[in-house]
């Protein structure tokens, strides 16, 4: 074949083009460090890239997302959860310490100012929150588990149900002793002779309540109803449709013992007390709760509610109506449900799910009607109200000890009379000693229930954070694994590019070198 | 005895002859960097010899320079435009390709510029801000972030659709000034042939405006497949005597374009209607201007630069609705068994052609109704001219298409599986939304709706596609037309997250309720986490496949069209070297004929000064 100067120039420039592209190819990737740069290079591996890339940031998400948040989640139930039960065995030194036979008017004012502390610590920690969100109110986290300020305004109606074992038994005292302070009134004024008396009562979740609805107790199939709306008398009483017996609704317990003549109940009779929400059983009707397991369901109407309240919607079934303006409350439209059982009476749960692997979600919340008993906080104003009874009725003791030694009373007849008033204050110092003992020992079984509630709730939590653990551990090897696998399929091995890329400028630069010796000589130069 | 002086004319012809040839060689090497030139040699023939009345008979009488040639095979030219053409085809195809697929390409391979903005990279962020949502369904910063996420899906979508439709007028720019480039082609090739015949009659040879014309049919063969033919002219009485003149014919794709000194002249026509539902307006169709006949750039015999330009504009994968018309009214045509049964994946154009028998008719909108099931089973076409009876009788029972069936994954074909993909994405997702409240407490309703073209009202695309009665229950199909609020109405172009939502976060669902303040509540959340792959949306695979399947599709047309590129760059290599081989201008050659017709010329210089010695010898000395 004919072969002329320009077709050798021709091919040889088409051949160092060649050698360009490749070097080109080998310095991209040398550059990059990329196998490919664009999907046609090879699809199977842009494919795989895609998907690998995809599990990575699946991973990240989880590993360095949602793993930590739930962390951070954890670690502030657990901080609230542990102050809690710090607070709670506080108040269960209280309890030993009242519980003691031999209590100075000292002591017994510590008590009261450790318990008035603590119970507005209590449930402070209720209302922890992570970021802003409240980590105990299930999915309504922008909402605190107590009330932070007295809210006279708010309307709930509440349906509560109590158990035959909610039952217990409690000492009600009538005329106190009131101490005199003229010569007129130590001689003339009545001494109370105070009286014990003691009763089956169940106590609702809240005290003040402004109205009961509903009442009625069920043992096994047989309900027995009062019908509160048809309450007539004073104070209004009705009696049970299929049962023995009358309910009395009495506002509180001044009107009990006005209405009774003392702080009394018939057996088969109960007393509902709006003003400490409780229901005084009478002894008949009490065994036959206790004996026959029954179920007592209420429900209430109560307006305003204190700081360090629970809000009713973490604990029972209840309306919110404070929206409605309504006088009797009868505008539907604004109530606003809350639900916290379902139809059969189980408990509806909250869970917060965070998702810290393919497939595998975590609960990491704990609601507050799972770690804290609503009892805590009635058990502890029974406690402040029984301590400053007992140390109110030392004080009247002492009170009439100096007056006895001033001499406005230094004659017999005055004498005389102040010792009636000591013996009688004596005793009330005698039965309120007693109900403190007394209470203070029961509270101390209660109180190590709670203390194993919360217990239990760091353990559970101590369980979710070791699966968060796992997770996590197994979340770190597979970010490694998918990384070093993206980094397999996409990345060129160095020492690879090095030596393609040496291989192509060399040959890049003896097809240079050829072709510059290409055109310098023709015949010409000869001729 | 012969003349005295004969020797000395013979002489003369020899330099002559020695002189045109070096002239030659002069300017063959002057030329020798001329595109498409062709060697050029001088036929030198011994001249007839003369009878001298001796001895010995005759004598030659010298050398005769006959004719100046170029060197060339025909056969040579045939094969060259044959793969020119294809070459071309796949140069232009994989330069359109290319930008197809590096607008899909997703930033973890390459280069950082284009890193994570990619369709897998934004859709993994948005999944992955939604999971946030879990934790915080309520969390306003988490929400905001999902929001921008998803509008970032939508933006990927916008942006890509945008820059499909700009490669797409680009490409319709180029057809029109590639067809203008065929016109000014063809119009020289005419002048060529005039001229070649005006000097050739004359017994020369248009060396120089030959090698123009054959370059002329090169560029040309680039962008439409070419077959020319020369003729040569005989006298018409006497059929063995021929006249000089050629007779050439230039014809592309089989149809006469230079006819001698004649030429026809290709045009561009607008559309007047769109073919696909996301073509840009003011598409070229390509017509003889003599005849208005369409020139069918998209023919499977066709090749060059002008049918890839056209695939890839066009290009719908043959996916466009056909169907068989069964029922005509006065102006309307219905199909049944119709070849799209999806709402998500109609593609025609609100108003667009349709062709039936060959015809096509204008339909200035349409409506479809759907079975049970939601299918659409038949389309009714309103079209702007009434039908005459005729017309009725002979397109009923006919094969019917809307626009035209280009079988290449061009750009219309990209928009189309955009559009799907996203109508099955946000239907999917826009129905979990419906089910749920947002922290308002109001019903939600579409999170991605579609901006209308004219109104710029947000569409939320309510529309049933089945009738259902009190209970909810399935009762039948219903009708609905272009207009309807239909997901069809949803195209890559125009989709976006609500403005409502944009503006506040707050407007979306995440779950079926919030009452009593269960703002946290998440249970859409999870449903809605489903869609990212465990939902079948597209091609039979996941949201996620979306990608992976546009990868499998642009990478299999790119990577054909690199290795055909290859090869018929290297065939077209091949084929130059054997047109070089034999036309080419070789220095080495040339200073070698420099050589010799110098020793000629100095040798019949050296033969007249001889004879003058004779002369001298002869008439001064002799006899004196």
């Amino acid at each position: 074949m004919r072969v002329t100067n320009n077709m050798i120039m021709k091919n040889s420039a088409y051949n160092i083009n060649g050698n360009k592209v490749a070097v080109d190819t080998a310095n991209t990737q040398m550059t990059t460090q990329k196998k490919i740069s664009k999907p046609s290079d090879d699809p199977v591996l842009a494919v795989r890239s895609l998907r690998l890339s995809a599990s990575l940031s699946k991973i990240n998400q989880y590993y360095e997302k949602n793993i930590p948040d739930a962390h951070s989640w954890l670690n502030v139930t657990e901080t609230a959860l542990q102050n809690m039960r710090k607070a709670i065995t506080d108040m269960r030194t209280q309890c030993v310490n009242g519980a003691n036979d031999t209590l100075t008017q000292e002591d017994r004012n510590t008590i009261l100012a450790q318990l008035t502390t603590l119970q507005d610590q209590i449930y402070a920690e209720g209302n922890a929150d992570y970021a802003g969100r409240t980590v105990f109110t299930g999915y309504r986290t922008n909402q605190n588990l107590v009330f932070t300020e007295d809210e006279a305004d708010r309307f709930y109606t509440i349906d509560q149900r109590l158990t035959y074992a909610d039952i217990e038994t409690y000492r009600y005292y009538d005329k106190f002793v009131e101490v005199p302070s003229t010569q007129a009134e130590v001689l003339n004024n009545t001494i109370n002779d105070v009286e014990q008396t003691e009763f089956n009562r169940v106590r609702l979740g809240y005290n003040k309540i402004d109205q009961l609805n509903q009442l009625s107790y069920t043992i096994g199939n047989n309900t027995v109803t009062y019908d509160v709306a048809d309450a007539t008398g004073t104070p209004p009483s009705v009696s049970a449709t299929g049962g023995a017996g009358n309910l009395y609704i009495i506002e509180n317990q001044t009107d009990w013992s006005d209405a009774m003549g003392g702080k009394t109940v018939g057996p088969d009779d109960m007393i509902f007390l709006k003003e400490t929400g409780e229901l005084v059983l009478g002894d008949t009707i009490a065994s036959q709760l206790k004996s026959g397991r029954a179920v007592i369901d209420t429900q209430y109407d109560k307006e305003g509610f204190a700081k360090g309240e629970l809000k009713p919607e973490y604990y029972f079934d209840c309306v919110d109506k404070t929206k409605d303006i309504t006088a009797d409350k009868s505008n539907q439209a604004n109530w606003v449900q809350h639900e916290k059982f379902d139809d059969d009476g189980r408990e509806l749960g909250y869970d917060i799910e965070y998702t810290i692997s393919a497939n595998q979600t975590l609960t990491v919340n704990l609601e507050a009607s799972d770690v804290f008993n609503q009892d805590i906080q009635r058990d502890m104003k029974e406690m402040i109200t029984a301590v400053t009874n007992a140390i109110a009725a030392h004080d009247k003791v002492d009170k009439i000890k100096s007056m006895k030694n001033e001499t406005q009373f230094s004659t017999p007849d005055y004498q005389t009379k102040l010792d009636e008033w000591l013996k009688a204050a004596q005793k009330e110092a005698d039965y309120v000693d007693y109900n403190l003992k007394k209470l203070y020992s029961t509270e101390l079984g209660k109180v190590d229930d709670y203390l194993s509630e919360i217990s239990l709730g760091i353990t559970k939590l101590g369980c979710t954070e070791d699966q968060l653990n796992l997770t996590e551990d197994r979340m770190n090897n597979q970010q490694e694994t998918v990384e070093s696998l993206q980094s397999t399929n996409d990345d060129m091995d160095l020492s690879e590019i090095i030596i393609s890329y040496t291989a192509a400028y060399t040959a890049y630069q003896s097809s240079l070198t050829a072709a510059g010796k290409l055109g310098q000589m023709t015949l010409l130069n000869y001729i | 005895m012969g003349s005295s002086f004969f020797g000395l004319t013979i002489a003369a012809s020899g330099l002559n002859a020695a002189h045109a040839s070096i002239n030659t060689t002069a300017n063959n090497v002057s030329n020798v960097n001329t595109t498409g030139y062709s060697k050029q040699q001088v036929n030198l023939v011994a001249s007839s010899a003369i009878r001298s009345y001796q001895k010995f008979g005759s004598t030659g009488t010298g050398v005769t320079a006959e004719s100046v040639t170029q060197m060339r095979d025909l056969y040579y030219d045939e094969k060259y435009w044959n793969n020119q053409s294809s070459l071309g085809l796949y140069t232009k195809k994989l330069y359109y390709m290319e930008q197809i697929q590096n607008y899909f390409s997703d930033g973890t391979l390459s280069s950082s510029t284009t890193a994570s903005t990619g369709f897998s990279s934004v859709y993994a962020k948005m999944f992955n801000a939604l999971d946030s949502l879990k934790s915080g369904a309520a969390d306003l910063s988490k929400r905001a972030e999902f929001v921008g996420k998803a509008q970032e899906l939508c933006t990927y979508f916008n942006s890509t659709s945008t820059r499909l439709s700009e490669l797409q007028t680009s490409i319709n720019d180029e057809i029109k000034s590639t067809v203008d480039q065929v016109n000014s082609i063809s119009k020289r090739i005419a002048i060529l042939n005039k001229q070649i015949n005006i000097i050739e009659m004359e017994g020369g040879h248009a060396n120089e405006l030959r090698d123009q014309r054959a370059m002329l049919v090169d560029d040309l063969s680039e962008i439409v497949p070419v077959t020319a033919e020369e003729r040569e002219v005989t006298n018409s009485n006497f059929p063995d005597m021929k006249t000089g003149a050629t007779y050439y014919t230039v014809k592309i794709n089989g149809q006469m374009l230079v006819d001698n000194y004649e030429y026809n002249s290709l045009d561009c026509k607008i559309r007047e209607e769109r073919y696909n539902q996301s073509d840009v307006d003011g598409l070229y169709d390509v017509v003889w201007k003599d005849s208005n006949a369409t020139f069918d750039a998209t023919a499977s015999v066709m090749s060059g630069s002008l049918k890839a330009m056209f695939e890839v504009r066009d290009g719908n994968n043959n996916d466009n609705l056909t169907g068989r018309v069964t029922s005509t009214s006065s102006n309307t045509m219905t199909i049944t068994n119709p070849s799209i049964t999806d709402v998500n994946k109609m593609n025609m154009p609100e108003e667009g052609v349709i062709m039936v028998n060959s015809t096509q008719y204008k339909y200035s909108s349409f409506e479809c109704t759907t079975d049970k099931d939601g299918n659409i089973s038949s389309y009714t076409f309103v079209l702007d001219k009434p039908l005459t009876t005729d017309e009725r009788g002979k397109i009923s029972g006919k094969q019917l298409m809307v626009g035209d069936s280009v079988d290449y994954m061009g750009i219309p074909y990209y928009m189309n599986q955009m559009n799907e993909f996203l109508r099955s994405f946000t239907k999917a997702f826009n129905e979990i939304q419906q089910q749920g409240v947002d922290l308002y407490d109001n019903e939600t309703g579409s999170f991605f709706v579609g901006k209308h073209e004219v109104l710029g009202t947000e569409q939320q695309f309510l529309e049933s596609l089945v009738e259902k009665d009190e209970d909810g229950n399935v009762v039948g199909g219903v009708k609905f037309d272009n207009l309807s609020d239909t997901y069809y109405r949803l195209t890559a172009s125009n989709v976006l997250v609500a403005k409502d939502i944009q503006h506040d976060p707050k407007k979306f669902a995440t779950t079926t309720s919030i009452e009593g303040g269960v703002i946290d509540a998440y249970d859409l959340v999870d449903a809605t986490l489903k869609l990212e792959k465990d939902t079948e949306l597209f091609r039979g695979g996941g949201g996620d496949t979306f990608l992976q399947c546009i990868y499998a599709d642009v990478t299999v047309d790119t990577q054909e069209c690199e290795i055909f590129k290859d090869n018929y760059k290297n065939i077209s290599n091949a084929i130059t070297n054997q047109r070089m081989s034999i036309s080419g201008v070789d220095e080495d050659e040339e200073a070698l004929d420099l050589m010799k017709f110098q020793n000629a010329y100095n040798l019949s210089s050296k033969c007249i000064s001889v004879m003058s010695e004779m002369y001298d010898r002869l008439i001064l000395e002799t006899g004196v």
